[in-house]
């Protein structure tokens, strides 16, 4: 795999979003509203904060992904630009990773303004590290961005891809959504320290691997019309 | 050799048979036709033949190279231009040839030549939407010629373009014809075809009803347009 090729792919992905924002705008929308629609109702139970923030937390960044990943191969195929994509000579691992590290960044760059406004607006008592619990994060999301580029390639021929994605992500990300708050809740509540979670982050990475192979396995067959 | 290979190609979709063996092949620095109405597989077989399908049975060969086994050599040697630009429309016109030049491994110095020769060099700093049609065609064809490619396939590229786009855009093609690019095309006007391609074929119903030089194909009715009517049954209709 060309490093330089993926690269290359990303720069275009960012300059493009950069000059129109569409994706980036609606992404940081969507959470932001969410985080303060959800801190209001959380706000109703007092005492239940802590329990479910992490995973409260966990369900914005999963429908603000739904929302704004899928768009990165969707464009693509609307525009007609994916056909220029696979006559260049980059090969299929090249154009997966270009697409999947462009949709980390997005997710990283919602994440980084989401998550600190999380944790004033629910007023959360973190008792862990922010930068372990940061980090939680974002393996969490690198792992969802791997799933949710595999599976948006799967659909791209789809008629109803945009109302598909995300029925079949759900059920292929839960183990990840499941031990991501399980991490987190250790971390912020619990005020865990990184061997403790090990555990979970072994998992996690392991999951990222397997994904990652099986998306690029499948990636050719996924384009076929 | 032949610069397009085309041996007994079959293509379903689902249950509809596109293409029903097709076979045909296209000399180096050729320019060659296919002509055929809306649905012939005229489309589908350039998909082939560019790796972006494959075919379910059949053999193509683009310059020797198969390209179901060896897609990546395929596409090193061939450009290709569709009435879809293949351009990122937020991007400027340096933009999007810097994209693809970089992917292709090309150097950048490239890029002012083939703006220059599509004559958009004053307006490579601008976003494509800004574009007309015919300006995005010459573009297209910029990004389509970065690489240098010995064959250029064009599916329908004059569509929505006026007559001066027409004409600037064949302009171009009949100059990279001299240069020695081969260029396999499909379009529904027969005119410019007979003005820049010395052989063809005609596709019906995903089947080659007739192929060889133009000049053979129209020489028992008045033009080729009368030749093709006669081939694709539409002769009389609508």
């Amino acid at each position: 795999m060309r490093v330089s090729a993926v690269i290359n792919l990303v720069v275009k992905d960012l300059r493009a979003e950069l000059r129109t924002k569409h994706t980036v705008n609606f992404m940081l929308l969507f959470s932001g509203l969410a985080v303060a629609f959800f801190s209001r109702i959380a706000g109703s139970y007092v005492g239940s904060v802590p329990e479910i923030g992490p995973g409260l937390l966990w369900l914005v960044f999963l429908f603000t992904g739904m929302l704004g990943l899928g768009r990165a191969f969707v464009k693509e195929k609307e525009l007609g630009t994916l056909d220029g994509l696979r006559l260049t000579p980059m090969s299929s691992a090249e154009i997966l990773a270009g697409k999947a590290v462009y949709n980390l960044l997005l997710m990283l760059g919602v994440q980084s303004i989401i998550f600190p406004l999380f944790i004033v607006f629910f007023d959360f008592p973190v008792r862990g590290g922010f930068a372990l619990a940061f980090a939680v994060l974002t393996l969490g999301n690198t792992c969802f961005v791997i799933v949710s580029s595999a599976l948006a390639t799967l659909v791209l021929n789809a008629r109803a891809r945009e109302l598909l994605l995300p029925v079949i992500l759900l059920p292929v990300l839960f183990p990840v959504i499941v031990l991501s708050v399980s991490a987190l809740n250790s971390v912020l509540v619990g005020g865990e320290g990184f061997l403790n979670i090990l555990g979970e982050i072994k998992i996690i990475l392991a999951y990222a691997v397997v994904m990652s192979v099986i998306a690029m396995l499948t990636f050719d067959f996924a384009l076929e019309e | 050799m032949h610069a397009v290979e085309i041996r007994d190609v079959e293509k379903c979709f689902g249950a509809h048979r596109v293409l029903r063996g097709v076979s045909l092949s296209v000399a180096e620095g050729e320019a060659f036709v296919l002509l055929g109405p809306n649905g012939a597989g005229k489309t589908t077989l350039i998909r082939i033949v560019a790796t972006l399908l494959r075919q379910d049975s059949g053999v193509v060969r683009v310059l020797g190279y198969d390209t179901r086994r060896e897609a990546q050599e395929v596409r090193r040697r061939i450009g290709v231009v569709t009435h879809n630009p293949l351009l990122y429309e937020e991007l400027t016109a340096r933009e999007n040839l810097t994209f693809y030049a970089r992917a292709y491994g090309v150097p950048l110095e490239r890029i002012e030549e083939l703006l220059d020769r599509v004559e958009l060099e004053e307006r490579a700093d601008e976003p494509v939407s800004t574009f007309s049609r015919g300006m995005k065609q010459r573009l297209s064809i910029a990004r389509a010629l970065l690489h240098s490619p010995e064959v250029l396939l064009l599916d329908e590229p004059t569509t929505g373009l006026d007559i001066k786009g027409r004409r600037d855009f064949y302009a171009l093609l009949g100059n990279l014809l001299e240069e020695g690019v081969t260029l396999l095309m499909t379009t529904h006007h027969t005119e410019e075809a007979e003005r820049l391609c010395s052989r063809g074929a005609v596709l019906r119903s995903g089947r080659v009803v007739a192929q060889g030089e133009l000049s053979e194909l129209k020489a028992s009715v008045e033009s080729l347009e009368d030749a093709y009517l006669q081939m694709t049954g539409e002769e009389g209709e609508g």
